[in-house]
């Protein structure tokens, strides 16, 4: 009796702890499949596919107690913990060894719980939790992957006979949604496209679900382009309130926004919807929105398995923890194993006991829910979403790597995906931009440095880009490079707010690809700078030149645009490119260069650019001249707004490491000034 | 008797005084589905099937819905499916005929019938061969007392220590498991 109530009584503590460690519990998953008069299931139908899916579980509980039986004993530890995932049992790192046994592990702390709104139980996915699986494959590239080979045959000669029954019942009323969804899950199941895209020709359901099924179709058999179109045609013919409730990305945030999320009405969600997709797209160069193309998808199987009690494995009623099993498939997609317990687990006691004493419904087979590394988040933060043109490249963050380039199992995001190839990102490089009359360029400088790149070194396709939209990308520029080289590219972008994105796919046999993204706001050309107004353009930090390339310094020496803003040894030894507008030669401008610690730099440019000394050369640098004077060299671009290009060598080998900013100054004779900085990092 | 009393008595009881309640030594072929390097025996309770000399009584799990006695019929077919041993020498599967409305097990048993299957990869509705039985609702589910002597000899020929269960109910509900057999 003691015992109980102190286990009681830690339970009851170890609830403060719920709320750090869990998500979903969320409201219940409402994709659903059309639910009209026409569309009602079709009871002998219904009967046949359960006794199939009983046959298909059946088999694959033969596999595991296979598996099981072989695996180390350790795999097998590790896996116990995630197996019945209860809040306290999952949490409490205080519980009682004795009253519970030693056989449990604590999980580990990146993993969330995904918690059911009705029992106790939640589900527990993680990342691979073996090194090796036996005579098993991704389960979610083909659902018959998680059976035994020698076993697969069985299944699908009847899952065969049943898409055929299928086909029989649907020819006869075309118009049942019902069957047709159920027609193409078991097609698609049995790789029988053929099948499917006939089905499809046919289709007389409601209009929206026609299209979704198409949608899924075309997704599995690779067409994105196709499929995001499918998927924008079946968006357009649901109802308000249908789409509303179907396009809920709740699920897909940081727990800290969902909130936020909720209080937002059908209206406000819809823009939102169109921004949050945009940002999530994970590479602009290619047709089709690969990311939400596999939401969707996602939504759609969901709402197939919804239409029925169960699937193959797992229960969709939300009483028995279904909304726990949807808010995964939302969140994560198929896993790529499920790991059994065995008839032993599902029966223990200890579990049975637990089960009563959270007054949780029992839903057999308990199973992990495993996913292959190698998936990539492309969904940025609400920051991001809620403001894109604020947006910075950390507001990404792709797969996570180790230092040899290899998926690591370190964290586990709210969401992800398993594009074509292996996504990484990108480090920001240096950007700038140049203003002529009636038009502004952009020069962009990246490195393909990731160790992913590194580890498996081949030629990429280097793309710039922009977009303001969803529906305009525009491509600026195009170059090759290799692992571990520069890149530059440099072309002519609008003057409005807009996302510039670095895309870059690997050739030939890679399976890396690389981008990186973030929200720039660009000048405007000259014809737009005001009668008496001056201007100076970004700072282009250059590696070290000659004196000689510098005697009538152009636009052209942006081609030598270092890659990064960040230096070290030689490094230091760097040449100044910048441009001054509305200037002429004959203007005598005072120009100040300062190179100071991070921080000092805004003080020195709100006094203006006239200030005391720099009085530790180790902190700083200090230059200043007058343009007569031979310090620097400068070209003119006769025109309308006069440019004048300027360049400058510069050593910050005497600065202690650390961030400092690099300003420049200009004050003409007649007091006009233009003021113009970048930020650098001086490494050891 | 005391067997059945220990039965209801595991309900209620927590684990750890689970070891004190009586045991049976008759336990058939132990069946190792435990993990690697661990062998665990099914224990009486398990084995809900037995083979006598002239009769096989099979224990098939109640329905998940109708066993709750709903005030309104549940209408569908209903089907047990059954398979002796982990290589399914013999397949049998206890069904309704036809769609039935049913507000409790009794009346599905009642509409229901024994036939054998050719494979355990035929369709339900497929395996028409009828078998001598007879059914009846026991403690912990729907009791199949087999008596075609041709099926009782070939169990007890083949000694099988696993039955594999399937139960599809309507509305899309089935539940797969395997107890134990008991070979008197």
């Amino acid at each position: 009796m003691i015992r109980r109530l102190t286990f009681l009584l830690r339970r009851w503590c170890a609830s403060a702890f719920v709320a750090a460690s869990t998500i979903g519990g969320s409201a219940t998953s409402a994709q659903s499949a059309p639910s009209g008069p026409e569309d009602r299931e079709d009871p002998r139908m219904l009967f046949l596919i359960s006794e199939f899916q009983a046959h298909w579980q059946r088999t694959w509980r033969d596999s595991e107690e296979y598996r099981r039986l072989r695996i180390p004993y350790e795999d097998f530890q590790r896996r116990h913990i995630y197996l019945r995932c209860y809040r306290d049992l999952f949490l409490d790192r205080n519980v009682d060894r004795k009253l519970l046994g030693k056989a449990y592990a604590f999980p580990e702390s990146q993993y969330k719980m995904i918690a059911s709104n009705y029992p106790a139980r939640g589900l527990c996915p993680t990342w691979p939790l073996a090194k090796r699986n036996l005579d098993v494959d991704d389960e979610s590239e083909w659902r018959d992957n998680a059976l035994r080979p020698s076993l697969r045959a069985s299944v699908s000669s009847k899952r065969d006979s049943l898409v055929r029954m299928l086909e029989v019942a649907y020819s006869a009323n075309p118009r049942n949604g019902w069957t047709a969804g159920q027609l193409i899950r078991f097609s698609l199941d049995a790789k029988d496209f053929s099948t499917a895209r006939r089905a499809l020709a046919g289709c007389q359901a409601v209009a929206w679900w026609c299209s979704a099924l198409t949608g899924l179709v075309l997704a599995r058999a690779g067409e994105t382009a196709e499929a995001d179109s499918a998927y924008a045609r079946m968006r357009r013919a649901m109802s308000d309130s249908v789409r509303c409730d179907w396009e809920d990305v709740s699920q897909l945030l940081e727990r800290e926004s969902q909130s936020e999320y909720r209080k937002l009405g059908c209206a406000a969600r819809d823009s939102l919807h169109n921004a949050f997709w945009w940002l999530s797209d994970p590479l602009y160069r290619d047709a089709g929105n690969a990311r939400l193309v596999e939401q969707e998808s996602r939504r759609v199987e969901i709402a197939l398995r919804s239409a029925i009690s169960q699937d193959e494995r797992f229960t969709f009623l939300d009483e028995e923890g279904g909304d726990a099993v949807k808010a995964v498939l939302t969140r994560y997609g198929r896993p790529s194993y499920t790991a059994w317990s065995g008839v032993a687990g599902d029966r223990n006691e200890s579990f049975q006991g637990l089960a009563i004493n959270y007054s949780a419904a029992p839903s057999p087979p308990y199973t992990t829910l495993e996913y292959n590394l190698g998936r990539t988040s492309t969904v940025p933060t609400w920051r991001a979403v809620s403001s894109p043109f604020s947006s910075t490249a950390s507001d990404w963050r792709l797969a996570e790597t180790d230092s040899i380039g290899a998926p690591t199992a370190s964290r586990w995001p709210a969401e992800f995906f398993l594009p074509k190839h292996f996504l990484v990102q990108l480090p920001p490089g240096q950007t700038v931009t140049i203003r002529r009359h009636s038009y502004v360029e952009v020069v962009s400088s990246v490195e393909l440095s990731h160790p992913a790149q590194m580890a498996r070194p081949a030629i990429f396709d280097v793309l710039l880009l922009s977009t303001s939209a969803a529906s305009r990308v525009d491509s600026i520029d195009q170059q090759t490079s290799q692992s571990g080289k520069s890149v530059r590219l440099r072309g002519r972008i609008s003057a409005n707010p807009q996302i510039l994105a670095i895309e870059a796919t690997g050739l030939s046999l890679s399976t890396i690809d690389a981008r990186t993204r973030f929200a720039f706001a660009p000048p405007s050309p000259l014809e737009k700078l005001a009668a008496s107004e001056i201007a100076i353009s970004d700072i282009a930090v250059l590696s070290s030149l000659s004196a000689e390339r510098l005697e009538s310094p152009t636009d052209s020496l942006l081609a030598f645009l270092h890659p990064r803003l960040s230096f070290s040894g030689d490094e230091r030894l760097m040449t100044l490119y910048w441009e001054s507008y509305g200037t002429h030669f004959g203007d005598s401008a005072n120009i100040v260069l300062r190179v100071v610690p991070d921080g000092d730099a805004s003080l020195l440019s709100k006094i203006g650019a006239v200030a005391g000394l720099i009085s530790d050369p180790t902190r700083g640098i200090e230059i200043r001249w007058r343009d007569q004077e031979a310090r620097n060299r400068t070209s003119t671009l006769i025109g309308p707004v006069p440019t004048q290009a300027r360049s400058v060598n510069l050593n910050l080998r005497s600065l202690k490491p650390g961030r400092y900013a690099i300003e420049i100054g200009m004050v003409l004779r007649d007091g006009r000034s233009a003021v113009r900085r970048t930020q650098v990092e001086l490494r050891p | 008797m005391i067997r059945a009393f220990a039965r209801q008595l595991m309900l209620a009881v927590p684990a750890f005084l689970l070891p004190l309640l009586p045991q049976s030594s008759a336990i058939a072929q132990p069946r190792i589905h435990g993990v690697y390097g661990e062998t665990v025996r099914i224990r009486d309770y398990d084995a809900e099937t037995e083979v006598f000399r002239a009769h096989v009584e099979v224990l098939l799990p109640p329905t998940y819905a109708v066993s709750k006695r709903p005030k309104l019929p549940i209408p569908g077919m209903y089907a047990w499916k059954f398979s002796f041993g982990e290589d399914r020498l013999l397949t049998f599967v206890f069904r309704t005929d036809s769609a039935i409305s049913a507000t409790s097990d009794r009346s599905v048993i009642r509409a229901s019938s024994l036939h054998q299957c050719k494979s355990e990869q035929q369709w339900i509705l497929d395996c028409d061969m009828p078998v001598r039985a007879s059914a009846r609702l026991g403690k912990g589910g729907l009791i199949i007392d087999i008596t075609d002597s041709v099926v009782v000899s070939k169990i007890r020929a083949a000694k099988p220590n696993v039955l594999l269960r399937q139960l599809i109910e309507p509305g899309g509900r089935f539940t797969v498991d395997e107890t134990g057999i008991k070979h008197r």
